[in-house]
């Protein structure tokens, strides 16, 4: 009679006999595609969803993270870039630059704009802010299938320009977004992370 | 490969990275000569042969632009811990998915050659008892059991199996003790038949 541990060994054992008789290929292209770019995309809103399903993450959406927001805040101001870099990200799917400008104070980044966005969605439930969270992510997704390879790498002027400088836009492609809200998104993650050690302690 | 062939472990290619003493892309290269077969056997059993390739790249891609910024928690910094291999197992699921959305949007107006010579992790897997269990499970258990099970044959924790499937702890645990039990059976019916 064959056990199921017997089974777990062998076939362990197996596997690593399959796995030392691959040959990896010695050349390696590092290249972006839809699928890279999805997958970042995915990874991203997969952790945010491992945090959102934590059991102190909705008791404490009240609580001030910093000096104005509270969690409930800073997750307004992760939809209010998501939903914003998808909008730009369309623009320039079209082939064209982003016509309008949000501006960069040197420091505390886009202040007003920032407020702005909060403000506007504070009336909003938790799971209504997450909600468009998720759907941001998938719009931003489906765009990334529909468009070639070249457009997805063009560089093209986008709505972000430093306040001393409005006539000098960054200079992003479509990829270039999806870097940066995933950059964006990582340091508010591990900052919420860091708070809820410090303030709650524990692991996740 | 020999008993003596120790590879290096992750965790010191992962702290000589994060204090400095190996580059970015060296720390890349060699977490890429340790981890890609396992890599390829993940996606040969997980998609089609012709896809393992590209597939591949795109794997290592995700995983060389999450390098360049990596940061590891504490409690992760120990030698037994391998959150690179978690991540790449975690990111293999993903580029499985993504592949299958393009399939659906893509792949209908292209064609692929069956007998494609980049089939060389599935002409391995034939060989062995694993390959007969693994055909076994992937045509008689559901896509995430497979990814469970090959999951678990590379040494990834249930914890971060859970994460990757966004399934609980107890769910990884009691899928895989059940694809074991179907995997018992087809072995012994294998034995029984005669079959080698």
């Amino acid at each position: 009679m064959t056990s199921r541990n017997h089974v777990d060994t062998e076939l362990q054992h197996d596997w690593q006999r399959f796995v030392s008789q691959i040959t990896a290929p010695a050349n390696l292209a590092i290249r972006i595609t839809p699928a890279t770019l999805w997958i970042a995309l995915e990874d991203l809103l997969m952790e945010w969803r491992a945090l959102w399903r934590s059991e102190w993450f909705a008791a404490v959406k009240d609580q001030l993270i910093n000096s104005k927001w509270t969690l409930k805040d800073l997750m307004a101001h992760v939809a209010s870039w998501a939903a914003e870099l998808r909008a730009q990200a369309e623009i320039l799917a079209g082939g064209t630059g982003v016509g309008y400008q949000i501006l960069f104070d040197e420091i505390g980044g886009p202040r007003s704009w920032n407020a702005e966005k909060v403000e506007m969605r504070r009336s909003r439930l938790l799971e209504e802010v997450i909600g468009e969270i998720e759907r941001e992510t998938v719009r931003f997704q489906d765009l990334l299938f529909d468009v070639d390879i070249p457009r997805l790498l063009t560089e093209h002027p986008i709505g972000i320009a430093p306040t001393a400088a409005p006539g000098q836009p960054w200079i992003r492609s479509i990829a270039g977004l999806v870097e940066m809200r995933c950059i964006h998104e990582r340091h508010h993650l591990n900052r919420i992370i860091e708070w809820k050690r410090a303030k709650l302690g524990g692991d996740l | 490969m020999g008993d003596g062939q120790q590879l290096p472990l992750e965790h010191g290619i992962v702290s000589a990275r994060m204090c400095g003493t190996m580059s970015v892309d060296a720390s890349f290269e060699r977490l890429y000569r340790m981890y890609a077969p396992v890599v390829i056997g993940w996606l040969a059993i997980r998609v089609e042969p012709h896809a393992v390739d590209d597939l591949l790249q795109d794997v290592w891609t995700v995983f060389y632009r999450r390098w360049r910024a990596w940061q590891q928690p504490a409690e992760l910094d120990t030698p037994e811990a391998r959150p690179v291999l978690s991540f790449l197992f975690r990111t293999v699921h993903l580029a499985t998915k993504a592949h299958h959305r393009a399939w659906r949007v893509h792949e209908p107006i292209e064609e692929h050659h069956l007998a494609d010579e980049r089939t060389t992790p599935q002409r391995l897997v034939e060989t062995l008892a694993l390959g007969q269990c693994l055909e076994f499970a992937k045509t008689h258990c559901s896509e995430v059991d497979v990814a469970i099970l090959t999951g678990k044959l590379a040494g990834i924790s249930a914890r971060d199996i859970a994460r990757t499937l966004e399934i609980s702890e107890g769910a990884v645990d009691h899928r895989y003790r059940n694809t074991l039990g179907h995997l018992r059976q087809q072995l012994q019916s294998v034995k029984s038949g005669g079959s080698t």
